[in-house]
C-alpha cells in the first residue's frame, strides 16, 4: 500500500495475528502490540522503531499501560505479567483459570483489571503487585472497558454487566446485549454516559447508562461493515472500537477491513477509511486524538482459512479533524 | 398541513425532517423495515452498501390498526425482505419512538411491551397464539437464512428479541477460542481432526437452527417461555479445549474438571489418550463429566450406548435426543455418537452395570428432584446418570 505521512506500516510488525494495540495514556508517541505469536512490543511511532519486545509462553491477548513505565499483558497462558520497561524486568503477577481475553488500566483506583474466559474478572493491586478481589461473571468475559468509576463486561450469551469499582459487592446493572448476536467488543464513551457495544453481526448499539426511561429511550443500533457482493450480503464482525477522547465519536473496525468514524450522539458517519489488505483486528486512538492504531491481520473468522494469509501489520494514521470531529 | 405522499409510497427521503406529515394511508402496511425516511436515516450520503436496500410497502402486515401490536414490537413476518429482517424493525423502532413510523396513533402506542404476546390489543382475530407463533417462525427463517448465507460467524447465541434471552442449543464461541484451538492441533499434529470437530460444531448449530424454525411443540414451548421472559440458562460453554468446565453449578460436582491437571492442555482433546476408546474419550474431554465418570464410561460404553444413539438422534427434539439444551452446549459434543451418548444417559437406557450410576451422595437436590419428577422438564434433565436407587419401575 502507499505510504505517505498520513498513513504509515509499522516496521518490524509481530508475525503473528495482532491481537491489541493501546497508546500509552499520555502520549501518542508509545504503542504497545500484543500478538498471537507470543510477544509483545513496545513501539516508538514517531521514529517508527520497535524498542521492547517480551514474551509470553502463549499467544497474547490484550495487553494496557499502566504509565509511561509500565504494562500490563495477558493471554492464553493464563498468567498477567507486568513489564517495567526502565528495566526491562517482567514480573508475574498472577493467573486466571483460563485464558485472560482483557487486561485495563483503572487510573481511578489505581489497579488492573483482568477479564477472562473462566467467567471472573480479578483486580490487581500493582504496587504488591496482587490480586485484590476476584468477581464472578455470568458466562466467559469476551470484552471489558472503564467507564470513570464504572466498568462494562461483556460475556458470552450476551451479556453485559456494569460494575461499580467504588463497591464491588454486587451487579452495579445487569443487561442483556440489544444485538441478538454474540457480543465482540464493548467501550465505554469518554464522558461516561454509556457504551458503545458491537457483534458478529455487523452491527452496533450504543447504550446509555443511566436507566431512566428518557435516557433508554435514545439508545440505538445500527449496521455497518456489511458488504454487498454479488447480491449477496456478507456480514462481517465488528471486532473493534475506539474512541477519540475529545469529541467522543469513535472508530469501528470490522473483519471487512473497513475502518469506519461513527458520531454517535448524530448518528451519522464521519469517515471511511480505504481498504486495509486484513480484518481490523484492533484500533487505538492516541490520547489526543491525533493518531489512530489500526491493527490488521486475518482472524480466522472464516470456515476455510484463504490461500494467501494476507499478513499481519500495524498502520499508524495521523488522524485530521475533518475525520473525527463532529460537524 | 399537507399530507406527505411519498411517504404514503413508502419512499419519502427526509424521514421525520420532512417538512409534510407523516400520516398513514388506510391501506398502507406497516413494514416495520428501514423505510427510507422513516427513521433518522443517517447513513443515506455515504452509505456502505448502496441506499437500494429499503423495499417499499413488503412488510404485509394485516389490515393497519387493529393488530398493530404497540411499540411495533414486530415485523408480520418477513415479505421478501431478504435484507431486513423482523429484527431489524425491533431495533429501529425500540430506539425511535417518536420516529414517523409511529405517526399514526394507534392503539397502544405508549410503551414498548416486550414479548410478542403483547396484552391490551384488541385482536379479534381467532387463535393469535398459532398466527403470532408462525410469524415468529417465518422471522425466524428469515434471520437463520441471511445468517447462513452472509458468512456470518456460525457459533454465537441468539436471541431473536434483545429484551428475550437467547435460544437453547446455539453454541458461544468466539472466534479467539476457535482460533487457540487450531492452533494446538496444528501444534499436536492432529489439524484435520480439529476441522472435523469445527466442522461438526458448525453442523450442529445448522442442525438446531433447522430445528428451530419447526413448529413442533418443543420450540413452540421455547418460544413462548421466552416471550414470558424467562431465561432459559444453558450453563458456561466450556472451552473447547481445555479441561471442562469446573465453574458451573450444574454438574454438581466439584472435581470439575478431568484429573489431568498436569497434562499440558493440548492433550485434552487429541482423541488418542491412551486406553480410552476415542468415543469415550471425546465424552470424557467434552461432557463435563469429572474424571472419574469419564473413565468409567469410557469402559462401559462402548457398543451399546452408540447403537442407541442413532435411533434417538432421529428423534425430533432440538436438542439431539438429550432434550436438554445445555447438553449441546456445555459437551460440546460434536460427535453424534456423544450425544446419543448422554440421550441414552438420561433416559436410563444405561446396560446395567454398577460403575454407570452415580452414587447417590453425588446428587444434587436439583437433580434429584428431576429424577424423581414423572417426567423430564425441558432444561432441568440431569446429566449424569441416576443413582441405581432411583432406578427401577415405580409403583
Amino acid at each position: 500500500m502507499t505510504e505517505s505521512r498520513t498513513e504509515f506500516k509499522l516496521k518490524n510488525p509481530p508475525e503473528d495475528g495482532i491481537s491489541s494495540v493501546k497508546f500509552g495514556p499520555n502520549s501518542s508517541q508509545f504503542l504497545l502490540v500484543s500478538s498471537w505469536d507470543n510477544t509483545v512490543r513496545l513501539y516508538d511511532v514517531i521514529t517508527n522503531n520497535m524498542r521492547l519486545k517480551y514474551s509470553h509462553d502463549r499467544p497474547v491477548l490484550d495487553v494496557c499501560f499502566q504509565d509511561a513505565v509500565h504494562s500490563y499483558s495477558g493471554g492464553l497462558d493464563n498468567t498477567l505479567k507486568m513489564y517495567d520497561f526502565n528495566s526491562t524486568t517482567e514480573t508475574v503477577v498472577g493467573s486466571h483459570d483460563q485464558a485472560i481475553r482483557a487486561v485495563e488500566y483503572s487510573p481511578e483506583v489505581n489497579g488492573i483489571l483482568t477479564g477472562s474466559w473462566d467467567a471472573t474478572t480479578k483486580l490487581w493491586d500493582p504496587r504488591s503487585p496482587r490480586c485484590v478481589g476476584t468477581y464472578t461473571q455470568p458466562d466467559k468475559v469476551f470484552t471489558m472497558s472503564l467507564c470513570g468509576e464504572k466498568f462494562v463486561v461483556g460475556t458470552a450469551g450476551r451479556k453485559v454487566y456494569v460494575w461499580d469499582l467504588r463497591n464491588m459487592g454486587y451487579v452495579h446493572q445487569r443487561r442483556e446485549s440489544s444485538l441478538k448476536y454474540q457480543t465482540r467488543c464493548i467501550r465505554c464513551f469518554p464522558n461516561k454516559q454509556g457504551y458503545v457495544l458491537s457483534s458478529i453481526e455487523g452491527r452496533v448499539a450504543v447504550e446509555y447508562l443511566d436507566t431512566s426511561p428518557e435516557v433508554q429511550k435514545k439508545k440505538y443500533a445500527f449496521k455497518c461493515h456489511r458488504l454487498k457482493e454479488g447480491g449477496i450480503e456478507h456480514i462481517h464482525p465488528v471486532n473493534a472500537i475506539s474512541f477519540h477522547t475529545g469529541y467522543n465519536t469513535f472508530a469501528t473496525g470490522g473483519s471487512d477491513g473497513y475502518v469506519n468514524i461513527w458520531d454517535g450522539f448524530n448518528k451519522k458517519r464521519l469517515c471511511q477509511f480505504h481498504r486495509y489488505s486484513a480484518s481490523i483486528s484492533s484500533l487505538c486512538f492516541s490520547h489526543d486524538g491525533t493518531v489512530l492504531a489500526i491493527a490488521c491481520s486475518y482472524m480466522y473468522e472464516q470456515e476455510i482459512p484463504p490461500e494467501n494469509v494476507p499478513e499481519d501489520n500495524v498502520f499508524i494514521r495521523y488522524v485530521s479533524d475533518q475525520e473525527t470531529k463532529p460537524k | 398541513m399537507t399530507i406527505c405522499r411519498y411517504f404514503q409510497q413508502g419512499t419519502c427521503r427526509f424521514g421525520n425532517r420532512c417538512r409534510f406529515d407523516h400520516v398513514y394511508a388506510s391501506n398502507q402496511s406497516y413494514s416495520g423495515g428501514y423505510t427510507g425516511g422513516g427513521d433518522s436515516n443517517y447513513y443515506r450520503n455515504n452509505y456502505n452498501y448502496g441506499g437500494g436496500n429499503y423495499n417499499p410497502g413488503s412488510g404485509n402486515y394485516n389490515s393497519g390498526a387493529s393488530t398493530y401490536h404497540s411499540g411495533g414490537n414486530y415485523n408480520s413476518g418477513g415479505g421478501g425482505n431478504s435484507n431486513e429482517r423482523g429484527g431489524t424493525s425491533i431495533l429501529r423502532a425500540k430506539a425511535q419512538t417518536n420516529s414517523s413510523l409511529f405517526a399514526q396513533p394507534t392503539s397502544n402506542t405508549s410503551s414498548y411491551q416486550p414479548g410478542f404476546f403483547s396484552p391490551g390489543v384488541n385482536d379479534s382475530k381467532p387463535a393469535p397464539v398459532q398466527r403470532e407463533v408462525k410469524e415468529i417462525l417465518q422471522m425466524l427463517i428469515n434471520e437463520f437464512t441471511l445468517w447462513e448465507h452472509s458468512g456470518q460467524w456460525p457459533l454465537s447465541c441468539f436471541s431473536l428479541f434483545k429484551e428475550q434471552g437467547c435460544f437453547p442449543g446455539l453454541i458461544d464461541y468466539s472466534p479467539e477460542e476457535i482460533r487457540w484451538y487450531m492452533y494446538q492441533s496444528r501444534a499436536m499434529g492432529n489439524f484435520e481432526e480439529c476441522q472435523q470437530l469445527i466442522k461438526g460444531m458448525y453442523d450442529k448449530v445448522k442442525h438446531v437452527r433447522e430445528q428451530l424454525v419447526t413448529p413442533s411443540p418443543e420450540v413452540i414451548d421455547i418460544l413462548t417461555r421466552l416471550s414470558r421472559g424467562e431465561k432459559i440458562e444453558a450453563p458456561v460453554a466450556p472451552l473447547v479445549f481445555d479441561k471442562p468446565a469446573q465453574t458451573t453449578s450444574i454438574f454438581g460436582n466439584a472435581s470439575g474438571g478431568n484429573a489431568q491437571p498436569a497434562v499440558p492442555v493440548a492433550s485434552s482433546f487429541t482423541f488418542t489418550l491412551p486406553n480410552k476408546e476415542t468415543p469415550a474419550a471425546n465424552n470424557q474431554n467434552f461432557s463435563g463429566f469429572g474424571a472419574p465418570q469419564g473413565t468409567v464410561f469410557s469402559n462401559t460404553f462402548a457398543n451399546p450406548i452408540f447403537s442407541n444413539m442413532s435411533t434417538s438422534n432421529s428423534s425430533p427434539s432440538i436438542f439431539g435426543g438429550a432434550g436438554h439444551p445445555s447438553q449441546v452446549v456445555t459437551a460440546l459434543d460434536l460427535s453424534s455418537r456423544a450425544n446419543g451418548f448422554l440421550s441414552a444417559s438420561s433416559n436410563n437406557t444405561i446396560v446395567s452395570d454398577s460403575g454407570t450410576y452415580t452414587p447417590m451422595e453425588e446428587m444434587t437436590e436439583e437433580m434429584l428432584n428431576a429424577f424423581n419428577a414423572p417426567v423430564y422438564a425441558m432444561g432441568s434433565v440431569p446429566n449424569k446418570p441416576p443413582p441405581k436407587e432411583l432406578c427401577g419401575l415405580r409403583s
